[in-house]
């Protein structure tokens, strides 16, 4: 009986029904398709991380130290293989950068040697054919475009044969080393994914026996690479995984010893990544719960009207015997039906939206970004069963609330409605409440002031489970954006009253009687506000957020860069333990980088040297990098971001040549508190080496400085100070020992400014080509990064567009939803506007201003909501980081918000009230 | 005699049920004058409503014509027909039909607005018509803060916001006690006396003794007309209590 007349119901409310359904579907399938993306995601993780690093789980190369630099492949083969179980395949290779020459030009790249029948990575063949008959090569297609070369030209490599550091020494640079230089023909042009790194990008492939012969080295290999049981990967897990393999690369180390290196790059990064994961699942849950909930209030008020409606029918049951659980249960089965159609449903939609949506632009992304893999779809019972729970459970609280009104139904409904209803004073004063409600305000202020606790004693970092700490935060945000929408929908009303302003001045009649509906139906109102207020937060906090950043990029990259051109010792980054072997000479920046084609003025600064600091007498200390500046700073430093407490920009000149001066950061002279022109002590190398040195400026701000900044506690121990080259190298070498000569490597950044009237991109070029790989020199042009930076918003830009859209769909149902009931509910007074003399389109356009003005300025409300929350996150942000802000408004997104509202309320108004509107008056009136 | 404000001819409407067509009125004429006080009346399923509703423009008949005015409401489209309602007539609802989030104030002014009237005169005629009605001090009030003597009183208000000419009122005191319905019915009839044309139906013999004509319709057909002198003593007696 039950099933019989919910089924009726359903046809009797056709279009109720289907909202529910169609809300349902769109929050579950768009669930199910982002958990979907994650698990595929995070599945194809393996192949995906391992593709930008190389695709094999462990490699072995002798020790820089050893007298044999190569790997004897008969005898260490076996060995590994025989290892551990897990691993399933050897592979010899070998890998080393090479000098190519071709048509005149001569550039850096790496050869990789391998043998055919090895299976590691992808190699796409743009041109050519992948063979290495002719002792031809396969050349990447990068490279092949640098040299202007195409199939059967012929290019020289040169290989120079590594010479064995000798222990406890570094390696000199530019030791002359046994070359052999060959000739070879280009058989195939290619692109890679997963043979090696995606940091190659200039290299080719040999035949690896060829490259054997070629080089007399006949049963040896540059390394060994092995690939583990490929199940291993499967479970999931990938911090299991990466802990596996390490266990298999120690296996590997205790048969083979301790004359190899062992790498399991892959491993360690896939360990890395791992936690990534569970905050993505973690976003998407939050996400998922946000969406559901906007689902759930647009059921439960779809159900309560039916329940309102159907009250007199519910009566008359209960009139003839009807128990109350049977009503109950009516309006529970009435949901659960609409609940499994609309979950199944939304299960496909997750399905398709995976498999033809997601999917293909994550590998169009992946594309973009050098990696060229297939993807396959994830759609697992562990994707969609929480998916489903969560709707079922969002369903049933729901229904609760109208299952229960509809079980307490009286009697007299069926005999005297008015009675029943009883009207008490206080529904009676709702009418005429037109204060914001303060309630919400304070429940508001309550969840950010937990929020700011939560966040602000760093409570989540304590639990130690990363997963936990993951959603932990996640929800705060949740709970952060709940209450910011709360605190902010008290001006829902004033924005009301502007928007009816507004619309009162193009039609004055339509907003009378929409302003006196609006504003005098709270509980609506409240329902609809919050609806679109919450769905406005987010892409509103992200999109001004992202406004700054773009505002501030220009700033941004000259404080990082600090000047037009920028050079860093890549190894500074990479191994430090070995970045003095990349230093380069102070004579490098005339002799060398002041050559190249349109770069002009040049400034070296040493590497940072960690020296002891106090005042005159040892009362106040400290520690202080001490950079060694050769060269003008003032020639080459964006000066507008330059800022000097004390002092002025003539320091930088003068500290060159002044012998006893030193440049130090406000925060430090705060903390020795020295004056412009007082005495501090420095502590060198060695014992008992201490000099005094003149403050010759003191700095706030210098960009590409970050540790020149204001703030007392962080420069104690780790700010910068610049001195001359001299009293550098005298600070950093023992007395004891002779000083370095005046043009020994000591510099490990380059600062430069571009030629007037040079090309940006030739220059970035001229740089990358002539110092990013041969002298594993990390270069950047300012005005290259810019443009970079700002391509990498629009991208950002689109993302939280995307965003936008996924996180109104759902407001826009509820909204519709709350629309439709507002309608039906309000159609005999439809009807007497009818009767007394409206027009259709004047009753539409009634319905319009009302909606427009009940979503406009919820959104309006979240907009500023999600604002002011960027505002501060990006203050607070800027004043820690010691960086000028300017403060920019979105205008891609949030006018993209109130669009989609204004669209969402005139299509939802026009669809709601089409077939109301059309009835003659008097058919209204008797319904 | 002069041309009648309302003139029906050879009224017939049928209403589908299913796939059978019912009649409600066949083939109905009547004529009435300006200021005359018109009581449709006859059992369930006579047509008086449907004739009510017809005369008042929220229906259309099936075959015939109606002149309002000189305008033939067969002929006139739909916003043109809500344009005459607004200017032309006045109507009162048995369930009052009042806006429940507008005061009573509001209530009376919202045709004024459909009608663009100003703002200075909407309140100068608002305020004038809730006193006419009895309820000056009540216009803040919403419908829900208001009996149904007292809301209907509003509508009554409400109906007479743009000076119609004609009034229509469909069981106007079916939801009211005697006493209150006899009270409005009195309101009507000052109405009338200051020149408004008032057609109204009622089920209740002892309203129509107001009415200076009494229509009898049975089964979709005019009966008679009877004029007001002809209602029993019976009934007037009840009314003069």
């Amino acid at each position: 009986m039950i099933l019989n007349y919910v089924l009726k119901n359903f046809k009797r409310r056709k279009v109720r029904t289907i909202l529910m359904v169609l809300s349902l579907m769109v929050s579950t399938g768009l669930i199910v398709a982002m958990s979907a993306t994650v698990e595929t995601v995070r599945r194809s993780n393996v192949d995906l991380l391992s593709s930008s690093i190389g695709r094999y789980d462990l490699s072995v190369t002798k020790k820089d130290t050893s007298a044999d630099p190569f790997v004897d492949i008969n005898r260490t083969a076996p060995a590994l293989t025989g290892a551990d179980p897990l691993i399933v395949d050897v592979f010899p290779r070998l890998v080393s950068d090479v000098d190519l020459s071709a048509n005149g030009e001569t550039a850096t790249a790496t050869m990789i040697a391998r043998k055919p029948e090895e299976t590691v990575g992808q190699i796409d063949v743009v041109s050519g054919t992948l063979s290495f008959e002719n002792n031809g090569m396969a050349l990447f297609e990068s490279t092949a475009e640098a040299f202007g070369v195409d199939i059967g030209d012929e290019i020289d490599v040169a290989y120079s044969f590594p010479r064995p550091r000798v222990e406890g020494e570094a390696t000199v640079v530019g030791i002359s080393q046994r070359q052999v230089v060959g000739r070879f023909p280009v058989n195939a042009i290619i692109r890679q994914t997963g043979v090696v790194g995606l940091q190659v990008s200039d290299g080719l492939i040999m035949d690896f026996d060829q490259v054997q012969s070629w080089l007399g080295l006949t049963g040896r290999a540059g390394s060994l690479i092995g690939l583990v049981e490929p199940e291993l990967y499967e479970a999931g897990n990938a911090e299991q995984a990466a802990l596996t393999v390490r266990e298999v690369v120690v296996n590997v180390q205790n048969t083979l010893g301790e004359d190899f290196n062992y790498s399991l790059d892959k491993a360690a990064i896939l360990d890395q990544s791992s936690e990534a994961f569970l905050v993505l699942q973690a976003l998407i849950n939050t996400y998922g719960l946000m969406a559901f909930g906007v689902v759930g209030l647009l059921i439960h008020t779809l159900v309560m009207t039916n329940v309102q409606e159907q009250r007199r029918e519910m009566a008359v049951l209960r009139i003839l015997g009807s128990q109350r659980n049977l009503l109950f249960a009516m309006v529970m089965v009435e949901v659960a039906v609409i609940g499994l159609i609309g979950v199944a449903f939304g299960i496909v939609l997750g399905q398709i939206l995976t498999q033809y949506a997601v999917i293909p632009f994550i590998e169009y992304q992946m594309s973009q970004a050098g990696l060229n893999v297939t993807i396959q779809p994830a759609v697992s019972l562990a994707v969609i069963l929480p998916a489903v729970i969560s709707a079922f459970a969002v369903l049933f609280v729901s229904a609760l609330k109208p299952a229960q009104d509809a079980s307490k139904t009286k009697v007299m409904y069926a005999i005297n409605p008015g009675v029943a209803d009883n009207i008490q004073l206080e529904d009676l004063e709702e009418l005429r409440v037109q204060r914001p409600n303060l309630r919400f305000f304070v429940i508001g202020l309550v969840m950010m002031f937990t929020v700011t606790l939560v966040l602000g004693l760093d409570i989540v970092s304590t639990l130690g489970n990363p997963s936990l700490e993951a959603t932990i935060f996640l929800l705060a945000i949740l709970l952060m954006v709940l209450g910011l929408g709360l605190v902010f929908l008290i001006i829902t009303r004033p924005l009301e009253r502007l928007v009816l302003l507004i619309t009162g001045l193009f039609s004055p009649r339509l907003t009378y009687f929409a302003r006196r509906n609006v504003g005098r139906s709270n509980k609506r109102n409240a329902l609809i506000s919050l609806l679109v207020l919450f769905s406005g937060v987010l892409p509103s906090f992200l999109a001004t957020q992202n406004a700054i950043d773009t505002a501030n990029i220009e700033t941004d990259v000259k404080l990082d860069m600090g000047a037009p051109i920028e050079l860093i010792v890549f190894t500074r980054f990479s191994e430090p333990e070995l970045a003095s072997l990349d230093w380069l000479q102070p004579s490098f920046l005339q002799s060398d980088l002041g050559q190249v084609e349109g770069v002009e003025r040049t400034v070296g600064l040493t590497h940072e040297y960690t020296a002891g600091i106090s005042d005159a007498v040892d009362m106040r200390s400290g520690s202080v990098d001490l950079q060694g500046v050769v060269g003008d700073l003032n020639e080459v430093l964006f000066g507008e971001m330059i800022i000097f407490t004390a002092g002025d920009e003539s320091a930088l000149t003068r500290i060159q040549t002044e012998d006893q001066a030193i440049i130090i950061s406000e925060g430090l002279a705060n903390h020795l508190a020295v004056p412009l022109g007082g005495t501090i002590k420095l502590r060198g190398e060695g014992l008992d080496h201490l000099e005094e040195f003149t403050v010759i400026g003191i700095v706030r701000r210098l960009p590409g400085f970050d540790n020149f900044g204001r703030i007392r506690s962080q420069a104690q121990n780790g700010s910068t100070a610049f001195v001359s080259l001299d009293a550098f190298h005298r600070m950093s070498t023992n007395p004891k020992v002779a000083l370095p000569d005046a043009n020994d490597p000591v510099l490990d950044r380059v600062l430069a400014t571009v030629s007037p009237g040079a090309d940006v991109n030739d220059v970035d070029s001229a740089l990358r080509g002539e110092y990013g790989f041969r002298n594993r020199i990390f270069t950047r042009v300012a005005e290259v990064r810019l443009q970079q930076a700002q391509d990498e918003r629009l991208q950002t830009q689109l993302f939280l567009i995307v965003l936008t859209l996924i996180s109104f769909t759902t407001a826009v149902f509820g909204v519709f939803a709350v629309i439709y009931v507002t309608i039906y509910s309000r159609r005999l007074e439809i009807g007497m506007m009818k009767a007394v003399g409206s027009r259709k389109w004047e009753l539409t356009g009634m319905l319009i201003v009302e909606s427009i003005a009940m979503t406009v300025s919820a959104a309006l409300a979240g907009v500023v909501a999600g604002a002011v929350m960027g505002y501060t996150f990006a203050y607070i942000n800027n004043v820690t980081s010691q960086r000028p802000m300017i403060f920019a408004v979105d205008t891609t997104v949030m006018p993209f918000v109130l669009i989609m509202v204004v669209i969402a309320s005139i299509i939802g108004t026009v669809f709601s009230a089409r077939r109301i509107v059309k009835y003659k008056a008097i058919e209204i009136l008797r319904m | 005699m002069n041309e009648p404000i309302i003139s029906v001819d050879n009224i017939h409407k049928s209403y589908l049920m299913g796939k059978d067509a019912v009649p409600a009125l066949r083939g109905v004429s009547l004529d009435i004058q300006q200021g005359d006080f018109v009581c449709l009346m006859g059992p369930s399923g006579s047509g008086k409503t449907t004739l009510l509703n017809i005369i008042g423009g929220l229906d259309e008949p099936s075959r015939g014509h109606i002149v309002i005015g000189g305008e033939n409401l067969v002929a006139l489209s739909e916003d043109e027909l809500a344009r005459l309602r607004l200017h032309q007539m006045g109507f009162i609802f048995q369930n009052y039909n009042l806006l429940a989030n507008f005061t009573a104030f509001e209530n009376v002014e919202a045709p004024m607005v459909l009608a663009r009237v100003g703002r200075k005169e909407r309140k100068e005629r608002s305020t004038a018509l809730l006193e006419k009605v009895g309820l000056g001090d009540r216009g803040h009030h919403y419908p829900s803060e208001l009996s149904g003597g007292q809301q209907q009183r509003v509508a009554i208000a409400r109906a007479l916001a743009n000076d119609p000419p004609i009034l229509i009122g469909d069981e106007m005191t079916g939801d009211l006690d005697s006493e209150t319905g006899f009270a409005i019915m009195r309101l009507i009839q000052e109405l009338n006396e200051d020149g408004m044309t008032i057609v109204f139906v009622t089920h209740d013999p002892r309203m129509a003794t107001f009415a200076g004509k009494v229509v009898n319709l049975r089964d979709g057909k005019l009966l008679n007309e009877l004029p007001a002198d002809e209602i029993s003593q019976m009934e007037m007696v009840a009314h003069d209590s």
